[in-house]
């Protein structure tokens, strides 16, 4: 996690140190996304800002992840522009993935508590932009994978206190396919 | 424009039906649990094994008797230490008796009575250096509950158990059937030194137990309480207590106290009072006094019954508290004030100062000379306090992680004399 939040430091101090000297140009891509996979689809909401450097961009994202347990990534995002028009394009995003809520519910399992911890995020994909006026439509297609990880914690009944704890570790791994419509300023 | 769209909405479409086929949710869990394996002896092998020996490290103590300048300390499921505290500032840790199951005890004279599992065992002790079987009762009192099972044969006992440390991964939902239990072990530093072990010479008197105990001794009768009965045995005899009679007390029936010719019951749903006058083998159920769902050990001083209640445990229950009962004539019980307390457990009285273990708040003292407003005098902040003795001025403390012994001569001033203390691992 330090090593993310290192490298997105950096990036974003590389990005507005070359935006002062005017070779790059800030943009701002918001889209919301329909996440489906094995479990029931999802919507999810994006925003990704950053800077367009030749046919490449480079950004810091975040979005609200409404898939299986709801979590917030973050997430660095770079994309590669083809052809003269540079309206497709691939992308990649990879990061941390944060849940919202840090204890369940008592009504989500039977366990005594149950806490959620942090996990990976991934995604990538290919997309289109079009453009309309001076802003664009973006259209991706992507397989985006997010993890987070559960924590049990049963105490058991003794006679004798401290009585003992038990406890489960919960290892999830979401693997989906995601599709965003978005605007790019 | 159109030469750029279609290709790219082929492309587009191509890796949306290659990303589905990617699409997977996984759930994995692991759990790192301490399997307890049981290893089995037959009747003899583990009579045979019951008999002291050097002192051996204190990892998990239990219940406490003093008799004499003379402390047995249970280790839970494993045996009795005996220490020598004819100096209490400087106890000696003199010898281990060997007893599968054990987690109970009581003293009479040179005679110890013990339970292993559900047989009682009697144990002569007047050379601590090399205790001697007197007696071995099998079945005579309730089994103990592992998980909801009862693991036991007619023909087999449990000598003692193997400790496993396992981690297993398997999908979510699989469910492994296994019961995951972490028990806190200590240790504790043992200072003991068996080179020299003075005879016990307790001709007939009776240890004091703890307010936790669940054997109690009262002339020449063993009551002992587990599950939801309370049984007598004989102990006139020297050769070993004969049982009497098993009665029905409560549903789950904790803590059996001694008071002059009474017996103070706690079980989970309150304090049970039964006269031994006139019938020592039959004690008769003379008042009652019901409470929360809680686990509660209890004393008496003969005005008043103290009551602690405190959740956390398999008595279930929310309240943490210390209930003072005014007694009538030792048969009438009536509710007359409420401590709330931290975690309270066990707990003692000599004269107005009444010592309450309070869990991880540790030992408080209070002037009880007014039970209607007692003032809380001194905290001691010893840990995890489990159960005190109170007498002769020094306050025997038993926590999860060491041994106290305490100096009340000047309650302004209660001091430590000694502390076995335990190493954690």
């Amino acid at each position: 996690m330090k090593s993310i939040i290192l490298t997105i430091t950096i990036v974003l101090a590389a990005g507005v140190s070359l935006a002062q000297q005017k070779k790059l140009k800030f943009h701002s891509i918001n889209s919301i996304a329909i996440t489906g996979g094995e479990s029931p689809a999802a919507v999810a909401y994006e925003t990704v800002n950053g800077f367009g450097f030749s046919s490449w961009f480079a950004g810091l994202g975040a979005s609200l992840d409404n898939y299986h347990f709801q979590s917030i990534p973050v997430f660095l995002d770079s994309r590669k522009y083809f052809g003269n028009e540079k309206q497709l394009f691939l992308f990649g995003n990879i990061g941390g993935n944060f849940p919202v809520q840090k204890q369940a519910a008592k009504e989500f399992s039977y366990h005594d508590d149950y806490y959620f911890k942090g996990g990976f995020y991934a995604d990538a994909g290919i997309g289109y932009r079009f453009p309309v006026k001076k802003t664009s439509l973006v259209f991706t297609v992507s397989n985006s994978y997010k993890s987070m990880q559960g924590r049990s914690i049963n105490y058991v009944e003794c006679l004798v206190a401290p009585c003992p704890v038990s406890f489960k570790d919960y290892y999830y791994n979401f693997y989906r396919v995601m599709i965003k419509a978005g605007v790019m300023f | 424009m159109k030469k750029v769209f279609l290709p790219s909405a082929l492309l587009i479409v191509f890796f949306a039906a290659f990303f589905t086929s990617c699409v997977k949710d996984t759930c994995k869990n692991s759990y790192t649990y301490t399997l307890y394996r049981p290893v089995y002896e037959t009747v003899s092998q583990l009579k045979a094994n019951i008999k002291s020996g050097s002192p051996e490290e204190i990892e998990n103590p239990g219940k406490i008797v003093i008799l004499g300048h003379y402390i047995f300390l249970n280790e839970i499921e494993k045996g009795i230490h005996i220490i020598n505290n004819a100096n209490p500032a400087a106890p000696q840790n003199v010898s281990f008796i060997k007893i599968p199951g054990n987690m109970d005890i009581a003293v009479k004279g040179n005679t110890v009575y013990a339970d292993s599992y559900a047989d009682l065992v009697t144990l002569d002790v007047s050379d601590p250096a090399h205790v001697a079987l007197k007696d071995y009762k099998e079945n005579v009192l309730q089994f103990p509950y592992y998980g909801g099972a009862v693991a036991y044969g007619p023909q087999y006992k449990i000598a003692g158990w193997e400790k496993k440390d396992t981690t297993i991964v398997e999908p979510c939902g699989g469910g492994g059937g296994v019961i995951a239990l972490e028990r806190g072990i200590a240790y504790l530093s043992n200072s003991g030194n068996s080179a020299s072990v003075p005879a016990a010479n307790n001709s007939g008197a009776v240890g004091t137990g703890g307010s936790m105990a669940r054997f109690a001794i009262v002339n020449n009768y063993l009551y002992t309480v587990n599950g939801s009965n309370l049984t007598v045995f004989d102990i006139t005899a020297s050769n070993g207590p004969a049982y009497v009679n098993s009665t029905t007390v409560d549903f789950h029936v904790e803590t059996i106290y001694p008071f002059q010719d009474k017996l103070f019951i706690g079980s989970n749903n309150g304090m049970f009072i039964y006269s031994l006058n006139g019938s020592p083998a039959n004690p008769v159920k003379v008042g009652q006094f019901t409470h929360a769902r809680s686990c509660d050990p209890v004393i008496s001083d003969g005005q008043y019954a103290y009551i602690t209640l405190h959740s956390g445990s398999s008595c279930e229950g929310y309240n943490n508290e210390l209930d003072v009962v005014r007694l009538n004539m030792l048969v009438d019980a009536s509710l007359v004030q409420v401590y709330h307390l931290t975690s309270p457990e066990g707990l003692s009285k000599d004269g107005d100062l009444l010592f309450v273990c309070d869990g991880t708040d540790g030992l408080k003292v209070f002037d009880a000379s007014d039970v209607l407003n007692m003032k809380l005098l001194q905290r001691l902040p010893i840990g995890d306090a489990y159960d005190v003795i109170a007498q002769n001025h020094i306050a025997l403390v038993i926590t999860t992680d060491a041994l106290y012994q305490f100096d009340y001569n000047d309650p302004a001033n209660i001091h430590l004399l000694s502390k076995l203390s335990v190493l954690k691992n």
